[in-house]
């Protein structure tokens, strides 16, 4: 693609997303997406990308991060987390950022996954893993409508296989 | 619902219990949270020193093969024995202090504190970490650091050092103080029927202590050895794990078991008043019994190391040292230098696996060539002759390049191996050699043909002097060396000589190398310093082709 450096405004890249709406992007920030590179270094003169999988909600938090990360590398969340609070596992920021409810985080993991960056979709699994960091099993399907698929005598021989349970 | 793979990466970022609990919320997560690679990177994470392998530790951990080692089974178990440990809690120590313990003997196993980093076995003459304790087997109860008499490489880096060893002695010392002021439980307000440890072991009156650890025994110190033996087994099946799925297993034995000897010493420390008492239980209930073995940590965690570590992949061991020595054979043989770094490494798992095989005494002769050692290093020791034979003898070389060969690999095998290994393999070459030495006179003598060349005795003792050995060894031609024994003409003198010959070869282990030369020599007919000229007339005189008789004297010459 030909570039020119004396060209003041940078180029946006349009992301179209699945209700139809236009969100734009520079395109540095935007080559944080492996699929979005691929896209705009495969076709010549590409400035529209549709994500027809993609809300545009979600668009505008990817396209926030995508600010943020232009210039600098996302913190590595270190695996497995030391604590199921954000805010002590990676920086403040991202912490703030994925501060969301459950959907939006799906949808961002999914929306990460299908645009191939790993930082953000690694910060999603990092924040859904803080969800069920220390929860009970009770908890956790009550929580998510999880029914007991175990037969109840595997129920009993695994809670006397897990002793530390009951401490 | 998520995608598999995002719901794999999720739980990546979960830890032991996490894990254990969300397995067990669906089907789905289930089969999500056993994927070994994860219980892989839990146990390294919790139970195994890292220094060593930071390739471990990174992002990409799913990478990393695994085969069949049930990780997860693994982490469970070292959940259970923690419990194990928390329930020998409230007879004597308090669940505080048993946790206390715990931390302190899991925290020692998985980052043991060095001695002297830069010493571990660079310094060739430097002993290890287990023979200073077997050599000094006192030192144990007295200062931890008090080496200062060693050697004098030890000595100028004890003054390099000596910022960082101050920290460690005064960390040291501070936990000893704390371990032995928890365990010394006369001296702290602890009720009397507390302390009645030794009358409960007393008390069931047909406990028997057995340091097999078949015997189930009421007493709380037993209970507690017990428990102290299984987590060390435990941790030693993991290493093994570990070990059989690491690429480098050599260098990874090395590291492992230079990690797991530092451990030892803090635990040796730890558990003393433990180990202590158990003596004192055994000395008094059987007063009469000889000998008994006074419990130690240190000789119980060796032997734990090798049941549980070495016996298990010691072929996996053994095939691996030589093949890469063999590899390295192959460039001393196209007259490169062998690698460097290599040869550190091999020393290395050689000192590690002498580490188990030596006792109080062997270790004051380690250097010796006759050392005779049993158990762990005698393994590799026999399979690395056996392996060597038979690399020797697949050996199809003139003679002179197969002597100078030799000699390389000869320089090369004693920078690594020990004395009487390396002594072993010498008698190998040696009787290589002699044989291709055999080979070339029987052939002289199978185109012998008295009727062209009629011979005398004189010249010809060289040949007679091995007529004994090629008889029994060239079966098919045995018409023709009847000839030619029969050509000569004082056929007691042959048959002397072959006797002389016998007897060198039978006890050529074990007398003085320069003794068997000269007497070699002798047989020969020339004088063991004789010089060039000397030698090409004698072999002018006896008819033998010159590069062949130069030949058999090189080879005399460098044993």
């Amino acid at each position: 693609m030909f570039y020119n450096f004396n060209k003041i405004e940078e180029v946006k890249i349009r992301l179209r997303s699945a209700e139809g709406h236009i969100c734009e992007v520079e395109e540095s920030a935007a080559l944080m997406s492996s699929f979005i590179r691929s896209m705009i270094e495969g076709f010549n003169e590409v400035t529209e990308v549709s994500l027809p999988n993609i809300n545009s909600v979600v668009i505008e938090k990817v396209i926030e991060y995508m600010r943020h990360y232009k210039d600098k590398d996302p913190p590595i969340i270190k695996k497995p987390i030391i604590s199921s609070k954000m805010e002590e596992n990676t920086s403040a920021w991202d912490a703030g950022f994925i501060d969301a409810d459950w959907n939006m985080v799906v949808d961002l993991m999914t929306a990460a996954d299908y645009l191939m960056m790993i930082p953000l979709r690694d910060l999603c699994c990092a924040k859904m893993a803080c969800k069920f960091k220390g929860r009970s099993i009770d908890e956790l399907r009550a929580e998510y409508h999880i029914e007991n698929e175990f037969p109840s005598e595997m129920e009993e021989n695994l809670e006397f296989q897990h002793p530390w349970r009951l401490e | 619902m998520l995608p598999r793979p995002l719901i794999f990466e999720i739980i990546t970022y979960l830890d032991t219990p996490s894990l254990l609990s969300i397995s067990l919320v669906s089907r789905n997560l289930n089969k999500a949270a056993n994927s070994p690679c994860l219980w892989k990177r839990e146990f390294f994470r919790i139970w195994i020193p890292c220094d060593n392998t930071p390739a471990l530790l990174c992002q990409d951990f799913h990478i990393v093969d695994c085969f069949d080692v049930d990780w997860k089974g693994l982490c469970k178990k070292g959940l259970h024995l923690r419990s194990d440990w928390l329930k020998l809690s409230g007879f004597v120590l308090s669940s505080y202090e048993m946790l206390f313990l715990y931390n302190e003997f899991t925290g020692s196993l998985k980052a043991p504190i060095i001695p002297f980093p830069a010493l571990r076995r660079d310094i060739q003459s430097f002993p290890t970490i287990l023979q200073d304790l077997l050599g000094n087997p006192e030192d144990q109860f007295e200062g931890d650091f008090d080496y200062e008499d060693y050697t004098m490489a030890f000595a100028s880096c004890l003054r390099e050092r000596q910022d960082e060893l101050y920290a460690e002695i005064e960390s040291i010392n501070d936990l000893k103080l704390l371990t032995c002021y928890r365990w010394n439980i006369e001296n702290t307000d602890i009720p009397a029927e507390r302390l009645s440890i030794e009358s409960v072991s007393t008390d069931s009156s047909d406990t028997f202590i057995d340091f097999s650890g078949q015997k189930q025994t009421e007493s709380m110190v037993l209970n507690f050895f017990e428990t102290i033996k299984n987590t060390l087994q435990f941790f030693c099946d993991g290493i093994t794990g570990a070990l059989v799925e690491s690429d480098d297993l050599v260098s990874e034995y090395c590291n492992r078991w230079t990690d797991y000897c530092a451990a030892m010493k803090t635990i040796n420390g730890l558990f003393l008043p433990l180990t202590e008492m158990i003596n004192e239980i055994y000395e008094s209930k059987f007063p009469d019994s000889p000998n008994f073995p006074r419990m130690n940590m240190m000789r119980l965690m060796p032997a734990i190391w090798r049941r549980h570590v070495f016996e298990k992949i010691k072929d996996r061991i053994a095939s691996s040292l030589v093949n890469n020595v063999n590899y390295q054979r192959q460039k001393v043989y196209k007259g490169e230098n062998p690698d460097l770094e290599f040869c550190d490494t091999v020393k290395g798992l050689i000192e590690a696996v002498m580490d188990i095989s030596l006792n109080e005494l062997s270790v004051y002769f380690k250097n010796h060539s006759q050392l005779q050692l049993d158990g762990p290093y005698s393994f590799l020791h026999l399979e690395l002759i056996s392996q060597s034979a038979e690399y020797y003898n697949s050996l199809n070389l003139p003679i002179n390049t197969l002597i100078d060969f030799f000699e390389n690999e000869h320089a090369f095998s004693t920078a690594f191996l020990p004395q009487s290994t390396a002594t072993q393999l010498k008698v190998l070459k040696y009787k290589k050699i002699q044989s291709e030495i055999l080979n070339i006179l029987s052939a002289e003598i199978i185109n012998y043909a008295p009727e062209d060349h009629p011979i005398s005795i004189n010249n010809y003792d060289i040949l007679s002097s091995v007529i004994g050995k090629i008889l029994l060894q060239v079966d098919n031609n045995q018409e023709k060396v009847i000839r030619f024994l029969l050509s000569c003409k004082e056929h007691k003198e042959i048959v002397q000589k072959f006797n002389d010959i016998q007897q060198i070869l039978d006890d050529s282990s074990k007398s003085e190398e320069d003794e068997i030369i000269e007497r070699r020599a002798n047989i020969l007919g020339v004088r063991f310093d004789a010089t060039p000229e000397e030698i090409m007339l004698f072999s002018f005189s006896r008819d033998i082709n010159f590069n062949q008789m130069s030949g058999v004297l090189k080879a005399f010459s460098i044993y």
